[in-house]
């Protein structure tokens, strides 16, 4: 391959970090300023040259271990694109959920003898990550990037969001029969129609849009009343609702839609008045004793860059705030849907929200 | 110091190392220490007691305990008569039968559970549709035949009652691998003796046959008790929905809100519900000598003639084959042949596509899968059963001092929870002086982890093989002046294969079929075949991970037929010599 073509390629990509950076994450108390984020200006020569420099560092090492939660086809798309733009470095990735990848790096690190280089830190696994010491500064490379600072927490940084809603199978019922708030489902003529998600995050982070714990815990036990069916996991209960084992499923989220609706299959996106969206917050970063620090850095450069995130665009993990103009913003934005950022406070405190919540809508965890 | 003693030691420090790794790991955790530990909390007794004094852990222990026994006595009914029938009666197409009554076993969990859901639920259970099909009382076809119709859906399947009959037909595959060597082992002498002095068949069935089979229908029991302790898909899928926890559910939700401790101080009452059980079992089967059939004598195995009866008895193996195993294999296929999936219609039948078994076959990561997956067969039913049976040996067949602990360590990694025996593993490798064997991120840690796990099952096989084999045999040929370890493999070896074989084809089919185990352990050069499955399941990629699964369960069905054909071949010599 002709090396240099392919650096000024990846310097003309560069240019478009713009758009990169709308994909970014959002922090609540920074959203006025992220939504009017300046594009982050052309990367010079300083950024080409030390992206030259990871990239020698990174052929000398040999390879970068990646760990994630995400779906293997995807995570194949951008193996297989990192490694054409970068020969010389392998792309191995650990797939995992996020609980795996979290019990598996703690131990790692706690044992001092860490494997990997790059790892995600959603589900509020980047408290416990900070904890264990296993976080650090990757300001040099979001600069590189030309991710805006109010994007950033800690030196880290997210590209993907999640939205939290409600969906429906159309052959069971008709969207116009739907409701368009959350206390809608509550109404008798749900009842037994409901299957809900055991992990009960949505609940949570409804939680500060719903006006507070209290409040939360009093919708659960009305829910708990509608005798909700719980089904584990977001795969099988997706699956199911699309086979017809029930109508209406929470949460489910949006990222789901690109998995069915282009198939034809069954499945729709409840219109709901808001839904709650999770990211801005921590994002990936590396471990400080990583056995490929300038592979991983070349890497991180790379997937949250505009290349590695027009991959990761058709799983509509884009930012969803309107004006983002990435596909779940043109989504919600076409049914009136308005997305609500959730604080990082929530996705920290996940657990101890989770239990009270279980108790109230009759799955105790304790 | 002999050979045997030796050998002994040897086999207590490998068991040792393989299990109390995990155990450490369980009891560290408990008092929130170790690798995940919440380091701002101190070391604390509080998981026990917060765990055990809550109500909701009595109601769970309670659903569990009869989840356990119900789910046992539905898998010995069947796995122990259906042993019977292949082992010991003329009925027809008997390897037939074996292959069969085992295919349950190679089908992964979280698929068969949700197959289980797509036949049995009210609303889209294919089982449902067909009886309504029939017996609805508004327009069922055979309604006013039969007389009788049902309003609604006749299988309710959500809750305790489902969750039994769904977990025990799915161990009778199980029962069936650890009984049938034992029922292959028995001298008929007692039998014939019986029949001769005028005792009916059926007297002699239930009199003696049954009798000499305690010990091993029993070691079946106790083994299929405690995975139904720890048994998870089935209560996630089919209990949770009606919130009815078990154990191992209520493990499952503590875990996922990171309350470690909590999950490891219930999993301490499974090492104790565990202990108790070998404890019980040692004493049940204290007098060994009346169960020994295999004596100096010769012997060959005599079959039953069942007569009329044996094709009815054959009508019975393929009606279970039907149901338990057949129905949700072809769920599977379907969903691996749909892009989603729906009840089969002539809509969905315009869509079917064989894209996802192209997949399976050029699968980027497939090869380096295959390879790993191919080390765990070979690699993991070999060890652990050549350990299980030197452990048996010693636990049942000498009075070594400290036999009865080898007994219990060798059970327990069957209730450690697998997350915390993956975590013990990675720290164990990760740490010295075990750091310096590069096993971590590599498939031999996984191999360990799997004997490790796998060991109780191997355990549980030999022990009532072993207890069937006089001590009289062993002894001529020490008293010939042979080597206590020559006698082992060239006396005891060959007369424990059939169960070994048993124990073989078991330990294959759950070493390619596992899934946490690897998942946490693997890297990107350890990938297996199990794992590619997971993988597109995560990723929603249902009809790709019902195909890895058909692929899986075909190639786990041709190794099940290997075994046997390896077993009726050793039969026959045996017979013959």
């Amino acid at each position: 391959m002709n090396h240099l073509a392919s650096r000024r390629r990846f310097l003309r990509l560069l240019t478009m970090a713009s758009a990169g950076a709308a994909l970014g994450p959002w922090r609540a108390s920074d959203r006025a300023s992220a939504q009017s984020a300046a594009p982050a200006a052309p990367p010079g020569p300083a950024v080409a040259r030390q992206v030259e420099q990871w990239y020698q560092g990174a052929r000398k090492e040999g390879k970068v271990v990646w760990w994630d939660a995400w779906d293997k086809d995807i995570v194949e798309k951008l193996a297989a694109a990192f490694m054409k733009r970068y020969p010389g470095v392998t792309l191995e990735a650990f797939l995992g959920t996020d609980d795996d990848t979290k019990l598996r790096a703690l131990a790692e690190g706690r044992a001092g003898n860490v494997t990997f280089d790059v790892i995600v830190t959603s589900s509020g696994n980047y408290f416990e990550y900070k904890k264990a010491g296993l976080v650090t500064d990757n300001s040099d490379v979001l600069d590189a990037i030309g991710v805006p600072k109010e994007l950033r927490y800690e030196g880290t940084y997210d590209p993907t969001y999640f939205v939290y809603g409600a969906a429906y199978n159309p052959n069971l019922v008709k969207e116009s029969e739907l409701p368009r708030t959350w206390e809608g489902f509550l109404d008798p003529k749900w009842k037994g129609q409901l299957a809900v998600e055991s992990r009960l995050k949505l609940f949570v982070f409804a939680t500060p849009f719903w006006g507070g714990e209290e409040k939360v815990i009093s919708y659960l036990q009305r829910l708990r009343t509608q005798a909700p069916r719980f089904v584990k996991g977001d795969i099988a209960s997706n699956k199911l609702l699309v086979a017809g084992e029930f109508p209406i499923l929470l949460p489910a989220y949006l990222t789901n839609y690109p998995r069915y609706v282009p198939q034809g299959a069954p499945w729709g996106y409840v219109p709901l008045d808001e839904v709650y969206v999770t990211g801005g917050g921590p994002g990936y970063t590396r471990p400080p004793n990583a056995p490929h620090p300038n592979a991983g850095k070349l890497f991180m450069y790379w997937f949250m860059g505009p290349e590695g995130q027009a991959i990761f665009d058709e799983r509509f993990t884009g930012n969803p705030m309107p004006g983002a103009n990435t596909g779940p913003a043109r989504f919600l934005e076409k049914h009136k849907i308005t997305p609500r950022l959730v604080p990082v406070k929530y996705e920290q405190e996940i657990a101890s929200y989770t239990r009270k919540y279980a108790d109230a809508v009759g799955l105790p965890i304790r | 110091m002999s050979g045997q003693t030796l050998c002994y030691l040897a086999v207590f420090a490998v068991t040792i190392g393989l299990v109390l790794a995990p155990m450490i790991m369980l009891l560290l955790t408990t008092l929130n220490l170790g690798p995940i530990a919440q380091p701002d909390l101190g070391i604390s007794l509080l998981n026990y007691v917060t765990a055990w004094s809550s109500p909701t852990t009595y109601t769970t222990l309670a659903n569990t305990v009869v989840f356990a026994l119900g789910a046992t006595a539905v898998a010995v009914l069947f796995g122990a008569s259906f042993a019977f029938l292949v082992e010991r009666t003329d009925m027809p197409l008997k390897t037939l039968a074996y292959v069969a009554i085992t295919s349950t076993l190679a089908m992964p969990g979280m698929l068969y559970a949700i197959a289980w859901v797509l036949l049995v639920s009210p609303r889209i259970g294919l089982f449902n549709l067909a009886l309504l099909k029939l017996f609805s009382q508004q327009d069922g076809l055979l309604t006013s035949w039969a007389g009788v119709g049902f309003r609604e859906a006749p299988i309710q399947p959500y809750g305790l009652g489902g969750m039994i009959v769904v977990e025990g037909l799915r161990s009778v595959g199980l029962v069936f691998l650890i009984t049938v060597g034992v029922f292959r082992n028995m001298d008929p002498a007692l039998e014939e003796a019986a029949a001769m002095s005028g005792a009916p068949t059926r007297t002699v069935v239930r009199r003696i046959t049954m009798r000499l089979m305690v010990p091993g229908i029993l070691a079946a029991a106790v083994y299929v008790f405690a995975q139904s302790l720890d048994a998870f898909e089935i209560p996630a899928v089919l209990g949770l929905q009606s919130a009815v926890f078990v154990l191992s559910t209520k493990i499952y939700l503590l875990v996922k809100n990171e309350e470690h401790g909590l999950a490891s101080a219930l999993g301490v009452g499974f090492v104790t519900i565990a202990v108790v059980l070998v404890l019980w079992y040692g004493r049940l089967t204290r007098r060994i000598e009346r169960f020994a059939t295999v004596t100096g004598k010769g012997f060959r195995p005599r079959t039953l003639r069942l007569g009329r009866l044996r094709h009815v008895a054959f009508l019975g193996v393929a009606a279970y084959f039907g149901v338990v195993v057949l129905a949700p294999f072809l769920v599977l296929v379907w969903a691996s042949l749909v892009p989603f999936y729906q009840v089969p219609s002539l809509a969905m039948l315009r869509r079917v596509t064989l894209k996802a078994y192209w997949y399976v076959f050029v699968d980027p990561w497939g090869l380096t899968a295959l390879k790993n997956t191919f080390i765990l067969v070979v690699t993991v039913p070999a060890a652990t059963m050549v350990l299980a049976a030197l452990i048996s040996w010693f636990v049942v067949k000498t009075r070594l001092r400290g036999r009865r602990l080898l007994d219990i360590l060798a059970f327990l990694p069957q209730v450690s929870p697998s997350i915390i025996t993956a975590l013990a593993f990675i720290y164990m490798f990760l740490t010295m002086p075990l750091k310096l064997i590069p096993a971590y991120g590599t498939i031999w840690i996984i191999v360990i982890a799997l004997v490790s796990n796998l060991l109780p099952y191997g355990t549980r096989t030999m022990h009532g093989a072993v207890m069937q084999i006089h001590k009289e045999l062993e002894e001529a040929a020490l008293t010939g002046g042979v080597a206590w370890g020559r006698t082992f493999t060239h006396v005891v070896v060959p007369l424990l294969l059939p169960a070994m074989i048993s124990g073989w084809v078991f330990i294959a089919m759950a070493a390619i079929r596992y899934v946490t185990l690897p998942l946490l352990l693997y890297s990107p050069g350890s990938r297996v075949v199990s794992l590619l499955m997971w993988d597109n399941w995560q990723g929603g990629e249902i009809a790709k991970a019902a195909a890895t699964g058909v692929v899986l369960m075909l190639a786990i069905g041709l190794i099940t037929l290997a075994g046997r054909i390896a077993d009726q071949r050793q039969a026959r010599q045996w017979a013959g010599g």
